[in-house]
């Protein structure tokens, strides 16, 4: 909400001046006493209420961010509002949580430092004014430490991780329009404020590249190459289409901003790649991730959340299981590694849990985090010999996206 | 022309033996009897377990990775097979019914669709998502059907969206998701 002050020129009557005064400064009156009484301690409390201590509480700040600090968004099942629990993923230890709207989208900034979340909500609850909003959060407090107001134009969609992202060099923040026509949004974040809707042609997700550029994924198959200027305007161009029309690829691929590195699997189980510059697109031969008797067997990759990627390691990290078709976005048990140059199978991780999310930290002994909604649990395992390290549970509603800095 | 004599002579014999039996007092006494008695039925001890079931459904029906296997008996049911791509709360288990919204909601003009088997008539129709919006989730009867569902960058075939656009009020919040029929997909 902005409040804009006139310059008192204005051809009112002086009484009516007199009284819009007095009226405003009988409301700062009353609102500055309620503010008083609402955040004090009650006046009718004994001295029982506020005795001293001989403990010292405080507020805790989190540890800073490594490359084993985990995300977990529980947005429930469409809810009004959503939970992101942070979670140190060394030792598996709650280290605190941030409330969100409905269907938000979380943003890693400045290697894990801060988080951007984008947010909705209503002004009662499920009904009345839409308010979009993007909130920056430091990542060690965990206190908003900006506040941006956005036009009500977020597409809501279960959450997919890149309807919304961070810019190449943190600077901006691009948020997906899709009513009443395709669009993305510009956010300023070194001046805290909305840019423009750049209108886009029929394109889905956002992978972020040097130089304010960014590919979307077009329903032909093909990618769109944009770039933009601090005002917004736009170049556009389509790259070649790179899949068929009848291969289904994930809502959630996994993209490093910082290699360019796309993974994005099928349905069916192939693998298409492509290494995203700010002087193109590269894409790479998709292979299949599984033989053709893995695929008489009916292995297929399923889950919300079913791809990650170890950068250094180059391996591909799949979340699948045996399955009929059209089972797609149902949980899966076990977590394929492959090779991401040759397509090999690497190891094959038993889970033994009903997992609808995989994340692979990027350090040198990565961890692979799990997130299963039925059991409100993430799972850690090693990601090299596949042992289950620990669980933490009572994780919301349904907790299913996992972040993890790169 | 013979068969309908036939038919004719039938009917007429039944007739005349009935009113041979029956007497105008005694059919209309009789009449009356049931009419009351009717009216007397919803006083009597009825077993309305049956009833309470439904009030206290839970999902069921719930798809696994062997697929989804349609019944055309219990509309409440995620198996239902108007269901079969269905990602939601089914409105039946929130104050609507298969077809119709519950009450305070806004109905969504606009939809994801879907091609769903009918094992009772083995024809294959197409069947609009509609959602009900202008309330929080439903949370009942949740459903996670993906027979035919296509990715975000096929929207007319994927229910990850919320399918609010254009309802009233703007009413952009999801409450639940009805499955009426458009027609026989051909």
């Amino acid at each position: 909400m902005t409040i804009k002050f006139n310059d008192g020129k204005t051809g009112y009557p002086k009484q009516i001046k007199r009284l819009a005064a007095s009226m405003a400064m009988t409301a700062m009156f009353v609102g500055g006493t309620q503010a008083v009484i609402a955040g004090g301690v009650p006046q009718q409390l004994g001295s029982e209420a506020t005795l001293d201590l001989m403990d010292t509480p405080v507020i805790l700040d989190a540890p800073p961010s490594d490359a084993k600090r985990v995300y977990v968004l529980d947005a429930g099942a469409f809810h009004m509002t959503s939970t992101y629990y942070t979670i140190d993923g060394n030792n598996n230890k709650l280290l605190g949580m941030t409330d969100a709207g409905k269907l938000p989208h979380m943003m890693l900034g400045d290697n894990g430092n801060f988080m951007a979340i984008a947010s909705t909500m209503y002004s009662r609850v499920a009904r009345g004014t839409r308010d979009d909003y993007i909130e920056i959060i430091d990542s060690r407090t965990h206190k908003p430490i900006a506040d941006i107001d956005i036009p009500e134009g977020r597409f809501l969609t279960q959450v997919m991780q890149r309807m919304a992202s961070l810019s190449a060099d943190d600077k901006h923040i691009l948020f997906q329009q899709f009513s009443p026509s395709p669009a993305v949004g510009l956010v300023d974040l070194e001046k805290e404020s909305f840019v423009k809707m750049m209108p886009m042609p029929d394109c889905y997700h956002l992978f972020p590249v040097p130089d304010q550029k960014f590919f979307m994924h077009c329903r032909d198959g093909s990618l769109l190459e944009v770039s933009y200027d601090n005002e917004g305007n736009t170049q556009q161009k389509n790259t070649k289409v790179f899949h068929g029309e009848e291969d289904y690829l994930f809502n959630n691929p996994s993209y490093s901003i910082k290699t360019g590195r796309l993974i994005w699997p099928s349905t069916g189980g192939r693998i298409f790649q492509a290494k995203l510059s700010a002087s193109g697109a590269e894409f790479i031969e998709p292979f299949d991730a599984f033989t053709e008797e893995q695929k008489a067997d009916k292995w297929a990759p399923g889950g919300w959340q079913p791809v990650s990627f170890h950068n250094d390691r180059n391996e591909i990290y799949l979340l699948a299981d045996q399955r009929e078709k059209w089972t797609h976005k149902l949980t899966s048990r076990f977590v394929f590694v492959i090779d991401a140059t040759t397509g090999k199978q690497l190891r094959r991780i038993d889970m033994g849990h009903e997992i609808n999310g995989i994340g692979v930290s990027q350090d040198a002994e990565p961890y692979l985090f799990a997130s299963s909604p039925g059991d409100q649990s993430l799972y850690t395992f090693d990601a090299i010999t596949g042992k289950q390290l620990g669980q933490i549970d009572e994780l919301g509603r349904a907790p299913v996206m996992i972040y993890l800095p790169e | 022309m013979k068969k309908n004599k036939g038919f004719d002579s039938t009917i007429e014999k039944m007739a005349r033996s009935t009113a041979s039996k029956t007497g105008r007092r005694g059919f209309i006494g009789k009449l009356g009897g049931f009419i009351v008695g009717a009216g007397l039925l919803p006083l009597l001890p009825v077993d309305r377990r049956g009833r309470m079931k439904e009030a206290n459904a839970t999902t069921t029906g719930t798809m696994d990775r062997g697929g989804f296997q349609p019944q055309d008996q219990d509309t409440q049911a995620c198996d239902y097979w108007r269901h079969c791509s269905i990602d939601g709360n089914l409105c039946d288990c929130c104050g609507g019914t298969l077809t119709s919204c519950p009450p305070g909601t806004e109905l969504s003009p606009s939809s994801w669709v879907a091609s769903c088997y009918n094992p009772g008539d083995q024809q294959t129709y197409l069947i609009a998502y509609r959602d009900c919006c202008g309330k929080q989730t439903c949370g009942r009867c949740n459903c996670l059907n993906t027979e035919g569902e296509l990715p975000v960058y096929r929207p007319e075939f994927s229910n990850d969206i919320v399918w609010c656009f254009g309802a009233d009020n703007d009413a952009m919040t999801y409450h639940c998701t009805i499955s009426p029929v458009v027609g026989k997909a051909s």
